[in-house]
Parts: structure tokens; sequence; C-alpha cells
């Protein structure tokens, strides 16, 4: 899925966010990097549509996000959108089976398939899928969280720092999960750590994409 | 994963909270229905008099009603036995039953009748024959029956009792009969005959010192005017009490009333205070939770899916506790039951009380109403502030 974003303003707080103009192609393997606070993540909510833009288009694939209401825009998510968080944001009373299996279920997938799905990615990165979360290393849990986003086969992979809270090792095994279990998808992720955007032939900087405003 | 069992996962993960909020629901419920069952109870046996006057000793109409009607009270005093034919000869009699109570067996009334207490107008019977009037034979009722497992050929110690130190020797006297259950104050009573009860060596002395004696007569005037009519003569008698069955269990159902209304009202008051603890804790629950439930808008979960998460678990909690207090109720009712027994006289029966359903629901939905106004929020949740939270 492409991404294309022209002319979006979204209020945060007592700022506003301006992204004139920002293009990813059908399957890019993008990273995001930038400082702090240079409006990455709030950039990818607009993307998932969690942030509406009180002006200008967000499109992905064939849908424009930015037309959508609520109600659209979470059927969307559900249907197009994968997400991987810094500190993973696993469910704590599921287990990493149940975890990954329930975009899928979110996404009107039979039970039993989105099951069979969940099972098929965890075994690909070795995890048991049986396990609750609780017992799993940090790691283990990103990997989880990873094989969770992807579960419902999205179009556009968006991932915030997934490896942040990660020591090399681990943080090169979820960047591994990631770019094998991507098959296709678009992929945006929004890294400030040196050795992780080495791993992307395509590289956005905040800086000259997002321009913030007092409102 | 389905929305059902997302919220059975959230309730594991707070078992304890959960059913600290659903044993509160379940304790407010249960007080509400215990109250319930017993007012049906007391409706149902009050609802039906034996007979539309009674006739007796002089003293408190009310009283004579619960004593003489109903068997919920002592009888107050003795009238003659020539009394009965006096009102057999009124113009406007047209059926009247003498009636003698004293004893008791096992808490049940044993009165002291004619053999017509079977012929229709009182009560009829279901299996056996009639005592002979002065045989020691005894007809039960349907629910002394029920509940000590009489049958006609069964023997009793009618001795057994209030009055049992009375006896100095047991009185074993022969079932010869079950009544029909009527509803009424008849199926716990046991009836024998007035010559057999006269014919006790302990009531004998007493006949033979103030001559043969009734509690009261039951009367059934003729139709039209003669209710008044006979009312109206009985009422100029020093030496007689007559008690108007309807006029008397209606004042009584006044008075209950108000109390009841002040029981239920308090009981009510607990119930709504268990149920603001409900609306409380799942206002806090979804706010300590706006990251989890943010994380499930993220992964694709519209609002709705969301707020109906929060809802299922209050409605899931209110049902537990409703199912909880409707069983507690009876419980509470049924463990009573000795007390109320050795308090009151009778012992309260648990049967289907469709207002105690009609509670549980209540509960349900009120509480599910006031969990989803407290848990508002979700609806409305901003989620990349609350999955920015730490």
């Amino acid at each position: 899925m492409r991404v294309r974003v022209e002319g979006a303003e979204v209020v945060r707080g007592s700022r506003r966010l301006f992204v004139d103009r920002w293009n990813v192609p059908a399957g890019a393997r993008r990273c995001l990097a930038g400082e702090s606070g240079s409006g990455k993540t709030t950039a990818l909510h607009l993307l998932s549509g969690l942030l509406a833009p009180e002006r200008g288009r967000v499109e992905v694939g064939d849908v424009c996000v930015s037309a959508l209401g609520e109600g659209d825009r979470d059927a969307f998510r559900a249907r197009s959108v994968g997400y991987v968080f810094q500190d993973f944001n696993l469910l704590p009373g599921l287990s990493a089976q149940e975890n990954v299996a329930l975009p899928s279920s979110l996404a009107g997938q039979a039970p039993a398939v989105a099951r069979r799905r969940a099972t098929e990615l965890l075994e690909r990165l070795g995890l048991d899928g049986s396990r609750s979360v609780t017992q799993l290393s940090r790691g283990e849990r990103q990997r989880v969280a990873v094989a969770r986003a992807l579960a419902a086969r999205p179009g556009l992979l968006l991932a915030d720092e997934p490896t942040a809270s990660l020591d090399p090792v681990r943080r090169d095994q979820v960047l591994d999960a990631l770019f094998s279990l991507a098959e296709g998808a678009t992929l945006v992720l929004v890294s400030h750590d040196p050795a992780v955007q080495a791993r992307f032939d395509e590289r956005d900087d905040a800086a000259d994409l997002f321009r913030w405003e007092p409102t | 994963m389905t929305l059902y069992g997302l919220v059975r996962r959230a309730l594991r993960r707070r078992r304890r909270e959960g059913l600290a909020l659903a044993l509160g629901v379940a304790l407010g419920t249960g007080l509400v229905v215990a109250l319930l069952v017993l007012r049906a109870d007391l409706e149902q046996r009050t609802a039906r008099a034996v007979a539309p006057l009674v006739v007796g000793a002089p003293g408190s109409p009310l009283q004579m009603v619960l004593s003489e009607l109903l068997f919920v009270d002592e009888p107050a005093g003795r009238i003659p036995r020539t009394v009965l034919a006096e009102l057999r000869a009124h113009p406007s009699t047209r059926v009247a039953l003498p009636v003698a109570r004293g004893d008791a067996f096992h808490g049940y009334p044993v009165v002291a009748t004619e053999p017509s207490v079977t012929d229709g107008t009182w009560a009829s019977l279901r299996e056996g024959r009639v005592f002979a009037p002065a045989a020691r034979e005894v007809v039960v009722g349907a629910a002394v029956a029920r509940a000590l497992d009489l049958r006609p050929d069964d023997r009793v110690e009618l001795g057994h009792g209030r009055e049992e130190a009375a006896h100095a020797e047991p009185e074993l006297w022969l079932v010869v009969g079950v009544l029909a259950p009527t509803g009424g104050a008849v199926d716990r009573a046991l009836f024998i005959g007035l010559e057999a009860f006269y014919g006790v060596p302990d009531h004998r002395a007493v006949v033979a010192r103030e001559g043969e004696s009734l509690t009261a007569v039951w009367l059934v005037p003729k139709a039209g005017m003669h209710h008044a009519l006979l009312t109206g003569a009985l009422r100029g008698r020093q030496d007689l009490t007559v008690a108007e069955a309807e006029v008397e269990l209606g004042r009584l159902r006044r008075v209950m009333g108000r109390v009841d209304r002040l029981v239920l009202g308090l009981a009510g008051l607990s119930l709504l205070v268990a149920l603001l603890g409900v609306a409380v804790s799942q206002h806090q629950a979804a706010r300590s939770r706006r990251r989890e439930l943010a994380l499930l808008r993220a992964i694709g979960a519209g609002r709705r899916f969301v707020y109906g998460l929060v809802l299922a678990e209050t409605a899931w909690i209110c049902a537990v506790g409703a199912t909880l207090g409707l069983a507690l109720g009876h419980a509470l009712v049924w463990i009573g039951g000795t007390w109320f027994e050795a308090q009151i006289g009778f012992r309260p029966e648990l049967g289907w009380n469709h207002e105690s359903v009609l509670v549980a629901v209540a509960v349900i939905v009120t509480g599910t109403l006031a969990g989803a106004l407290a848990a508002r929020g979700v609806y409305g949740l901003d989620v990349p502030a609350a999955l920015d939270d730490a």
C-alpha cells in the first residue's frame, strides 16, 4: 500500500503539526528518523487513522483515511494496518497466541482461522503460543508484538521505536522478524537508533517532513 | 478471541474486586428478595380467610381473626358451647362451625370441630375419611401432611407442642384423612372431633368445672343483607365479639404495608449503595485501564466494541450478584424459617415469586446502566494520548 500525505494539519495539545508532503511507495521499507518530539509518532497516528487531520489528505492505498469517519477508520485500521509499539503493549491476561490472534478476530476472521494464523506466525518466530505473555522475555514479547501486527495481513505496517528497549542481539532478532514476516507490506519504522537506520535502504528525516507550530 | 473471551479474561484478572462487587450486589438483592418472598407468603396466608365472620370471646377483633381464622396468634378466651345453637338459630346464618383451639403439634395448631369441616364450605378431603366426633382421630391439612409426611393410618402424639406440659401421658391419635390444599390457614392445621377434644383427661376436668366451651364459631351468613344483619345483631352482645375477616385483614394489611414499605426501602437503599459501588469501581477500572483499552482501539477494535467490553464486564458482575442475591434471599427465608415459626407461629414457604425475578432483572439493567454512565469516558477515549500514558 502506498502512503501519501498532503497538507495535513493536526492539533496535539497546544501545538499544531504540519505535514506538507510525504510519500512512501507501496511495499517500501522506510525508516523515519528524528529527534524526540519531532512528530514521528503523531505522523504514525495519522497514517493509522487514530488521529484525523483538521485539514489536508492522508491516503493509504486506495483509501482516503482523512475522509473517513471514526467508525470507518477503526474498520480500516483493523483491516489494513499493523502496529508495533515501543513497549510491546501486549494484553497481560492473554497467552501469546491469543494476543496474536486478536487483530484477526477484530478484523472479522473466524476464531479458528485467527488461531491458525497466530500459531503459524509464532512458529516461524520460534515462540510457544501457549505461554502467558508475562512469562516471556522482553525480546520474545516484542517478537510476539510483531507477529500480532502482521496477523491480519495488513498492507501497512507501522512500528514505533520497536527496538528502543532491547539489547543489540534482541534488537536484530526483532528486525529480522519484521523483515521476514512483512511479506510485501509497506513498512514505516520510527527509530532514532543509527544501527536500526542502517538496516534500511531508505530513510526519511522528521525534521524535513514535519513542522510544529503553536496553536 | 471474542468479546466474551476478553470479558472473561478481564474479569479473571480482577476476580477479587469483581467478586467483592458481586457479593455487595448479592447482599442488597438478597435482602430485597427475602422481604418480597416473605411479603408474598404473608399476603398469601392472609388473602383468604376461612370464614367471612368469626365470633368469639370479648376482645380485639383483629386478634380474633389472627388466632381463629389464620392461626397465627393464641386464642384470647373462650365462649360457652351453647352460643353455637344460638348462632345456628339466627335467621341470617347460613352455616356455623364450632372451633376449639388449644393444643399444637410440631407448631401446627390442633383445631377441635365438627366433621362438617370437610363438607366443602371450609375444606374438602383429598384422601381418607373425616374423623369420628368422639374418637381419637385426626384429619390433617395439606401443608401439615406435606411438611410432616403424614398420611392415613399414621399415628401422632398430639400432646407435643406448645402445651406439652399440660399433658401427663402421650396421646396417640390416628390420622384418618388429609385435606385438599386450600391456600389458606386450613392447610396448616390438624382437625379433631369436639367430643374427642373434651374427652382428653386434662380437658375433661376443665369441662366438668366450667362446662363445654369453644374458642370461636366460624360463620357464613346468608346472601344479601344478612351479613349486615348478623353482624349488627352480634355487635350488641357484651359477652361476644364478632369480627369481619375482610375488615380486620384490610386493617392488618394497611399496618403491615407501612412497615413493609419502610423495610423494603431500607433494603433497596443498601442495594442502591451496592450498585453505586459497581458504578464507581467500573469508572475507576476504566480510568486505570485507559492504556489497555486504547491498545485495543489501536489494533482495530471499534469504540463500540471497547465500550461494549466494559459494559459486558459490568453486566456480568451485576448478573452474578443478582443471581446470587436471588439464591441468598430464598436461603435467608429458609434459614430464618425456624425463627419465624417460633415468633409468629408459621414457617414461611418458599415459592415462585415473580417480583423477585423482576428485582434481579432490574438490578442487572440498573447496574449495567450505572456502569455505562460511569465508564462513558471509554467511548470518547483519546487513543493517542492514552497510548502515551506511562
